[in-house]
């Protein structure tokens, strides 16, 4: 369960979250089925930072997303 | 012709800081059976639903179930001569442990109530409970059942403070020291008697699971939360609808292998260092929070009243994740009389509330 404000309800633990809007961004992109390299070019072209610093954050994201087993 | 409204007796009507499942239950039962009569079997005379608005056509005073059998079944054939009721939900523990081997003598009464038999709800104690979950491969929290205060101290050494120290039915306690625990344990004792058990704290979320078992091994339905604001108590004063399948393969696992019979809440937390649930408790009745679902359209205690009745009852339907209640206290309102009544003999309640003297 995500809303638009990013605030995320995981129905199997009761838990939720509260998140950035670039993951917010990140979790709609992958829900429509893009890449990496296309969350890399979206979050560079709408917010100020670089493809290299993106990539890494981008990472630490799902990597997030991996240990809460939503990937 | 009409028929009589169905009369039921209900107890546990303390809706304070750590509420019992009775004003719930009756709310539940109102939804479901508008003309229903209510008779509130109440210990205090402080117990807050005996005055909520919606609350017990009539109120009786009973003695507490440490009086014994033959003086609470005397108390309830005086009660049942002055106002005739068709059937009883006990709602607290030690009630329950009292009448699950009496339901013949309540039925001499002219009572139906329908409880787990003694040696289901024993296997389904805190005593026992190690054995049930191995039976059915369901993971507990180490425990030690200790019959004294010398064996509790050992215990506890070998397994490392900081332990949860419990009685036979209410109460968990975190202790750190000797002395701690000698000082809880002795209330305990002083309180309930034996067993003392000894546990192994475990840390994570905690989940609750309400339903109702058929007594065949199945599941009339039921529902999983999960706890998110605790009270000092250990209350859940806030709690979230969750669908986990694991939980709920969990909960048939149990029911299946106690077969058990009636309201239930099993209560569970998921351990932070595995991710998996441990079963901590069985509780042998409807929970304080199930008017919850009942305001959802799952009402639980309406159901169990049908399958009383009938054998049988409508599905209980599943209840979306993310449905959340929240504890809320108001001031109920009553008079000096009402509260005389109480202990004197019956109060009997209409809205607005005045007594019938």
């Amino acid at each position: 369960m995500l809303n638009d404000r990013g605030f995320a309800f995981d129905p199997n633990t009761g838990e939720s979250y509260h998140l950035s809007p670039t993951g917010l961004a990140c979790l709609r992109g992958l829900q429509r089925g893009a890449t990496i390299a296309d969350l890399v070019t979206q979050i560079t072209a709408n917010w100020e930072v670089d493809a290299v610093a993106a990539r890494y954050d981008i990472d630490t994201f799902l990597w997030d997303l991996k240990q809460l087993d939503w990937l | 012709m009409k028929t009589r409204p169905l009369r039921i007796a209900v107890s546990g009507m303390h809706r304070g800081e750590n509420p019992q499942p009775g004003s719930s239950i009756v709310e539940s039962i109102r939804r479901h059976r508008h003309d229903a009569f209510i008779v509130g079997l109440v210990y205090d005379a402080y117990e807050s639903g005996i005055y909520a608005p919606g609350g017990p056509d009539v109120c009786h005073a009973m003695p507490y179930p440490t009086a014994g059998l033959a003086t609470y079944l005397a108390r309830l054939r005086e009660i049942h001569l002055s106002t005739p009721f068709d059937l009883m939900i006990p709602t607290l523990d030690a009630e329950i442990y009292l009448l699950a081997g009496a339901t013949d003598h309540l039925a001499d009464l002219g009572v139906q109530a329908v409880l787990p038999d003694p040696v289901t709800l024993a296997r389904c104690g805190k005593a026992k409970l190690s054995q049930l979950a191995a039976d059915c491969e369901v993971p507990v929290p180490l425990t030690a059942v200790t019959r004294d205060l010398n064996e509790a101290l050992e215990q506890a050494e070998s397994m490392g403070y900081p332990v949860f120290v419990k009685g036979p039915y209410y109460d968990a306690t975190r202790v750190t020291t000797p002395t701690a625990l000698t000082a809880v344990g002795a209330a305990i004792l002083a309180d309930w008697g034996p067993p003392l058990l000894i546990q192994e704290p475990v840390y994570g979320s905690e989940f609750n699971v309400l339903g109702l078992g058929d007594g065949k091994g199945g599941v009339l339905g039921h529902c999983a939360v999960r706890k998110m604001l605790i009270s000092d108590k250990g209350k859940g004063n806030g709690s979230v609808i969750v669908r986990d399948p694991r939980l709920d393969d969990l909960t048939r696992r149990i029911i299946a292998e106690s077969r058990w019979l009636g309201p239930f809440e099993l209560e569970f937390i998921r351990d932070r260092r595995d991710d998996g649930y441990r079963l901590i408790e069985i509780n042998p009745r409807f929970p304080a929070w199930v008017g919850f679902p009942a305001q959802l359209g799952a009402n639980f205690p309406a159901a169990w009243i049908d399958w009383m009745l009938d054998g049988r009852c409508v599905p209980l339907p599943e209840l979306p994740p993310g449905r959340f209640f929240l504890r809320h206290q108001i001031e109920v309102t009553g008079d000096m009389g009402q509260l005389s009544a109480v202990l004197s003999a019956a109060c009997e309640l209409s809205q607005p509330q005045t007594l019938a003297s």
